[in-house]
């Protein structure tokens, strides 16, 4: 018996338990009116789902989820967006599956890419504008990663196993979606008890709502402390603090996300671990949004590192680094064309990646330097490195969410810049 | 005692000397996930490999050291046995 039958086992008490506290989130979204209407359709769609899911043969699991998102995705989106979107993937299957080099089938892919790029400026094509937004937030990451494994792969990858990658079903409501990892994903399939795997998707999917609430509450406060209403210090602080945890929002809705994806049997890590008790910029930068941290150490990182290594391993490291954070402030923009179809290259989204990037580097040669091992920290201490961690990255968080570098002077201020 | 269990064990101690000072081995199972919980960063990954590829005399490639096969302590040890062999 595979380790994922073993791990299929139906349990009836267990499973009306799930189901009851499926109902009670169900209620839970349409009581807050958490996200919109579509997203309530969309949770009741995988909810039923999921006590179908539950009582199928291992083997069948996987596609009935690919059925399900499809299915999903055409409830959720225009038909011809749908059918787009499946369209186009297939091609891109297509080409990987081609009998030929991997130098060939990632040039083929670069060229589709290319040429949907390009169709995005000639409207008279009649294509519907959501085709654009949904079709990056399912390709314009996860293909690279795609790419890399084929690369590395020993037998090219069934369609089913690309199908679950790409058209995972809250990925066509949820466009802003954490960088899932293919192999993460592949090896995580039933890897533990089922049950278990659901329960903890349920807990997360709650975290993930108590964070959308919470994120409600911030937007409420804020009103108050608007960057035209600070007039004092303490005014500053509240705004700076209102808006970086306006973040809750990503937070939230990424633990709904991959809470999700538990209750088909995909065992993913968390997205996010409590990234509001930082203890210094690289405690940051590990733990917040970790599946792109994780996406930046797998394509960039690590390759960087292994092929500078043999020149010394503090110059690999940093070289990485600095590269990890050019990337991210490339790809960042990337993300917001495909979403937005414009291009976020502001001053100050190239100072925040900046500054952030740099600081990490400093830590990062500080603790390669130090070689030492770790040790326990005092808590007081770590208050303390807690509290200044935070305030400066309020501090840069400010400038990163403000429109331009002189309304985030505004704002410092209290807009006695532009009164003089 | 089995070659694997030999790998995994010496992982595990060198884990637990280098970044988890004070933590119980019973706390560290073979399967606890070591990255995607934040037990090791990357550079921690990075000295991790530095040395198994020294204790061991093998040498891993990128690729081999992602999530998939390098955040458990018996895929590590699973990797550097298919590498000794």
């Amino acid at each position: 018996m595979s380790a994922g039958f073993a791990h299929a086992r139906t349990d009836i008490r267990r499973f009306f338990l799930i189901l009851i506290q499926l109902g009670l989130l169900l209620f839970a979204f349409k009581a807050y009116h958490i996200e919109s209407p579509v997203f309530l359709t969309m949770s009741a769609i995988a909810f039923a789902g999921f006590a179908v899911h539950y009582w199928l043969p291992p083997t069948i699991k996987e596609p009935f989820f690919v059925a399900l998102s499809a299915a999903t995705a055409f409830l959720v989106l225009e038909p011809i967006v749908a059918g787009l979107v499946f369209g186009t993937g297939i091609v891109i299957y297509g080409i990987t599956r081609l009998p030929v080099s991997w130098g060939i089938r990632c040039g083929l892919v670069i060229v589709v890419a290319v040429t949907v790029i390009a169709l995005r400026s000639v409207p008279e094509l009649g294509v519907p504008s959501a085709y654009w937004p949904t079709l990056g937030a399912l390709f314009m990451f996860r293909l690279a990663i795609y790419l890399y494994e084929l690369k590395h792969a020993k037998k090219p990858f069934r369609f089913l196993e690309f199908a679950t990658y790409f058209f995972m079903l809250p990925n066509f409501y949820f466009l802003f979606f954490p960088v899932v990892d293919f192999q993460t994903m592949r090896k995580g399939f039933l890897r533990r008890d089922m049950n278990d795997l659901a329960q903890q998707g349920i807990m997360w999917m709650m975290r993930g709502t108590l964070q959308l609430l919470i994120y409600r509450v911030i937007i409420l406060l804020r009103g108050s402390a608007t960057p035209e209403a600070v007039t004092t210090l303490p005014l500053l602080i509240k705004n700076m603090a209102l808006t970086y945890l306006l973040y809750l929002k990503v937070s939230g809705t990424f633990h709904i996300i991959v809470g999700l994806l538990h209750l088909f049997g995909y065992d993913l890590p968390e997205t996010h671990r409590k990234w509001a008790i930082a203890s210094s910029l690289t405690d940051f930068w590990r733990r917040i949004n970790i599946y792109w941290k994780d996406f930046m150490v797998k394509m960039v990182y690590l390759p960087v590192y292994f092929r500078f290594r043999k020149g010394g391993e503090l110059r690999a490291q940093l070289v990485g680094t600095v590269l990890v954070f050019v990337l991210t402030w490339v790809l960042h923009a990337w993300q917001f064309w495909w979403l937005s179809g414009k291009w976020l290259l502001t001053v100050p989204d190239t100072l925040f990646w900046g500054i952030l990037g740099a600081l990490v580097v400093i830590n990062v040669f500080k603790e390669v330097r130090a070689a030492r091992r770790k040790t326990a920290v005092a808590l007081p201490v770590r208050i303390v490195q807690t509290v200044g961690t935070m305030s400066l990255i309020m501090f840069l968080w400010s400038m990163w969410s403000s429109p331009t570098l002189s309304a985030w002077f505004e704002l410092l201020t209290y807009g006695s810049l532009s009164s003089e | 005692m089995s070659d694997i269990s030999e790998i995994k064990g010496r992982i595990k101690e060198y884990i637990l000397n280098e970044f988890l000072p004070g933590e119980s081995a019973g706390n560290l199972a073979d399967d606890t996930p070591l990255r995607t919980s934040g037990v090791l960063d990357s550079i921690a990954t990075v000295k991790l490999v530095s040395f198994v590829e020294d204790t061991y005399n093998i040498e891993l490639a990128a690729h081999e050291t992602g999530i998939q096969d390098f955040d458990r302590i018996e895929d590590i040890a699973a990797l550097v046995a298919s590498k000794k062999s």
